[in-house]
């Protein structure tokens, strides 16, 4: 037997009716019962007083005369009251006088109420009823009746009444209740249908359909009707939604996924695993063990210890590794992901893998290309170097050329012509030289023309001394120049103590020709510094260059004022600074950060490798070469930083990157 | 189940119960004389009840009712003790004793003596159409015109009425008592 509640509901409103009916019936039924039963003693009393009453009026007569007969015919009538078992009439003085039915004995009398009354013993009912002529007692009159008979039957009677009545009412209870109750259980099982049909189904286009009813049911099936509209409609918009972001997902160039946490067992991957490693979804989902079985051999342990960290250490992370297509080709993957913590355990892995084989094969081309480059430059930078080396010698060479230029200039306009024709004369006039000295105009001169003349010839010698000496000077630097290539060629160069004032001022020696020619002045502002270690020729060749770049554009100023100011100091990152300060022609803004590039040139014929040579050569030795100047016609300084020591360095032949200029 | 102590009064009773029925049998036994007037005086004093006379023979509601004896007085103080003291309908009870030639009309119960047996006709022609209530003792006498009449017969005391004479007075008996008696034409 199923619990009360489980019953189907009309089952349980049939139930519910009997119950009711049954309940409402029993109290009804008990209570007329309880009633009747109530009554029946006093109406039975009554009926008995009645009677008592009517047999005590009727024997006063046979009493008063003592008719013994009269008095039992009287009382004899009793009989007609099936009720009434015995009767007596008694005299006054406490005789019997008549009977009906059984015998009354004393003993039954003494039961009897005394004087007058009732009384129910056991089955019976005892009745006392005095006989009063005119007021005056002249007997009394004793009545027996068998209730319990009467009740019995009555009682009888009246259950199979209610039996009767109960078992018709419950009949027509059910009768009713299963038909009335189809006006409440009817929608709701129709409801209840439906609604386990879309559950099983998950139809939600199926609906109730709408009872005419305006009350509660009728509101519930349109509330039901409305839910399902919106279920279904938010179903097709959740489809709609779960079907964009999945194409989403599997259209992201990258293998979206997520996996345990512990295991790395996959839970879901896009579509992308099939084009890119050529792998089908189920099976990698399938195989628990299906991503560090296609690991690359090399990488597997490294990259399963690098997610077991990772994802210990519970933050976001990527790192590179190789798989083997379905192809058996090699992929490498970059792979990106994310905890995800619940209830503060680790509960899932997501992340990208994506494809950087093309990267890194990018990535190794580009080295090799690198160290491809490396070498060209290096080359090129010998070539450099060694275009570098030219025009340090040509900026020497400038200055040979100057020196023999000036040697000729000055030979050929020696004043030994002068000499010469001097001699000549003296030689005319050989004969009467002492008059020719003393009286001939001309002759008067020649002592003073001799003297000058030695003059001028000792100048010339001087003149002529120094250059030669320069001459030899700048030649000797030329077979430097020229060694040094050589040795650049196979070592880096040679570190070498060096007295910074003594070197700057051999290069501004070099170029001393054409600034005293130009008429530049030259300034010089040294401070003293501690003495340094650097490769010398290459220091030296940086500041040639500088120097003639700063002569170039004081000639190009055309001003009268050239100056070239030199100076030396420390720029308080232990390197010494040598900074080489020009008046004239400036440089454009826009030039400033193209004026170290390599081939940049505003001088016709200049094949801009100079001031490019230049700051590379200073790069290397840890320093740096920068310019600044404030315009056109604004002059401009070279700044050369270098340090005091410098440890040994491989040559680097990075590119040269833009200068900072500095004020 | 009855208890001890109320089976041996029931007991007791019985005996009592019998004793008494016992003594009423003696008492019916022994002498007729003494046992009868009581009865007949009885009978008297119950006929006042069960007959009705007619109102004009009160004076006032409270008027006595007189039972008179004519002739020898068989009752002797018997019947003034059991009617003294009460009242009938309002109306107390006297005993009168009568002689022959007073005027019997005045009464409302009359009873008339054995010993009035050869003046029975002549007083009851004298009582005629009167509402008194003639009582006798002697054989006919309800055949003779008498209303009631007391016989001994078995022991008991039996009554004879003659209605036709009672309802010709103006006397209304009561059915009831009628019942109990034998009718009897004149």
């Amino acid at each position: 037997m199923k619990p009360f509640r489980d019953l189907p509901i009309q089952r349980k409103m049939l139930l519910m009716t009997l119950l009711i009916c049954g309940a409402v019936l029993l109290v009804a039924i008990a209570a007329l019962f309880t009633f009747q039963v109530l009554n029946f003693r006093s109406n039975f009393q009554r009926d008995t007083a009645t009677l008592a009453t009517i047999i005590a009026d009727n024997s006063t007569a046979a009493l008063a005369f003592k008719d013994a007969k009269a008095g039992a015919e009287v009382i004899g009538s009793l009989h007609a009251k099936p009720t009434v078992v015995a009767a007596s009439l008694a005299l006054p003085d406490g005789s019997l006088f008549a009977q009906f039915g059984k015998p009354e004995d004393a003993t039954g009398l003494s039961q009897f109420p005394p004087a007058a009354g009732f009384r129910f013993s056991g089955r019976y009912l005892l009745c006392t009823q005095p006989v009063e002529l005119d007021k005056k007692k002249v007997g009394t009159l004793y009545l027996r009746s068998d209730y319990r008979q009467t009740l019995v039957q009555l009682l009888g009677f009246y259950g199979l009444v209610i039996l009767g009545v109960m078992v018709a009412s419950i009949a027509l209870a059910v009768l009713l209740s299963s038909r009335l109750q189809r006006i409440i259980t009817d929608p709701i099982l129709k409801l209840a249908q439906t609604a386990q049909a879309v559950g099983v189904k998950k139809d939600y286009s199926l609906r109730v359909t709408a009872s005419s009813q305006g009350d509660e049911l009728g509101r519930l099936t349109q509330s039901f009707n409305e839910m399902l509209s919106r279920i279904q409609n938010q179903d097709a918009a959740l489809s709609r939604s779960q079907q964009k972001l999945e194409a989403l997902v599997h259209s992201i160039d990258g293998i979206v996924w997520e996996a345990t946490p512990d295991t790395f067992q996959f839970t879901f991957v896009s579509r992308q695993v099939e084009r890119l490693l050529g792998y089908q979804p189920e099976e990698w989902l399938t195989n628990p063990q299906f991503w560090q079985e296609k690991l690359h051999p090399e990488d597997a342990a490294r990259a399963i210890q690098t997610c077991h960290d990772m994802v210990a250490r519970r933050e976001p992370y990527n790192y590179e590794y190789r798989m083997i297509a379905a192809d058996g080709r090699t992929v490498w993957i970059r792979e990106s992901g994310v905890v995800l913590i619940e209830n503060d355990q680790p509960a899932a892995v997501r992340g990208i893998f994506l494809d950087i084989t093309e990267q890194k094969l990018a990535a190794s081309e580009l080295d090799k290309l690198n160290k491809q480059l490396l070498e060209t430059s290096r080359q090129a930078g010998m070539a450099e170097v060694a275009t570098g080396v030219l025009h340090n010698v040509g900026n020497v060479l400038n200055s040979v050329n100057v020196s023999t230029t000036l040697i000729r200039e000055k030979l050929r306009g020696s004043e030994v012509a002068s000499l010469v024709k001097l001699g000549g004369l003296l030689r005319q006039h050989e004969a009467d030289l002492p008059a020719f000295l003393t009286a001939d105009p001309k002759g008067k001169l020649v002592p003073r023309f001799i003297i000058q003349l030695a003059g001028e010839l000792g100048a010339e010698h001087t003149l002529l001394q120094k250059e030669q000496d320069h001459l030899a000077h700048n030649v000797e630097h030329i077979k430097e120049i020229v060694s040094m290539q050589q040795n650049y060629a196979r070592v880096s160069g040679i570190l070498e103590p060096i007295s910074v004032a003594n070197l700057v001022d051999d290069a501004l020696q070099i170029n001393a020709a054409g600034f005293s020619r130009h008429g530049v002045q030259v300034v010089r502002q040294y401070s003293d510094v501690p003495p340094a270690t650097a490769d010398k020729h290459k220091v030296l060749q940086i500041l040639i260059n500088l120097v003639h770049n700063a002569k170039y554009a004081l000639d190009d100023s055309g001003r009268l004022d050239k100056r070239l100011t030199v100076g030396i100091g420390m720029n308080g990152n232990n390197c010494f600074k040598i900074t080489i300060s020009d008046n004239g022609i400036g440089i454009p803004s826009e030039n400033l950060t193209r004026i170290f590039s390599h081939g940049f040139s505003t001088r016709k014929g200049g094949h801009g490798f100079g001031l490019h040579s230049g700051a590379n050569a200073a790069k290397e030795m840890g320093g740096q070469l920068s310019v600044h100047s404030e315009g056109v016609g604004q002059g401009a300084t070279f700044t050369l930083e270098l340090p005091l020591t410098r440890q040994k360095t491989e040559p680097r032949t990075e590119p040269p990157t833009e200068q900072r200029t500095e004020t | 189940m009855r208890s001890q102590p109320t089976t041996r009064r029931k007991w007791l009773l019985s005996l009592v119960g019998l004793c008494l029925a016992g003594a009423w049998a003696a008492a019916a036994d022994t002498g007729p004389v003494a046992g009868e007037y009581q009865v007949k005086a009885t009978f008297l004093y119950n006929f006042t009840k069960f007959t009705d006379w007619p109102p004009r023979v009160f004076a006032s509601s409270n008027a006595p009712i007189v039972i008179g004896i004519v002739g020898e007085d068989p009752f002797g103080k018997t019947i003034d003790e059991v009617v003294s003291g009460e009242v009938v309908g309002g109306h107390p009870l006297v005993v009168k004793r009568l002689h022959a030639d007073d005027d019997l009309r005045s009464c409302h119960v009359l009873f008339i003596s054995r010993s009035e047996k050869e003046r029975l006709p002549a007083m009851l022609s004298r009582l005629k159409g009167s509402p008194v209530l003639s009582v006798g003792e002697i054989n006919g006498f309800a055949e003779q015109g008498g209303m009631v009449n007391l016989l001994l017969a078995n022991k008991t005391v039996k009554i004879e009425i003659n209605q036709a004479a009672a309802e010709q007075a103006g006397l209304q008996i009561s059915a009831k008592l009628l019942k109990l008696a034998r009718l009897v034409k004149s």
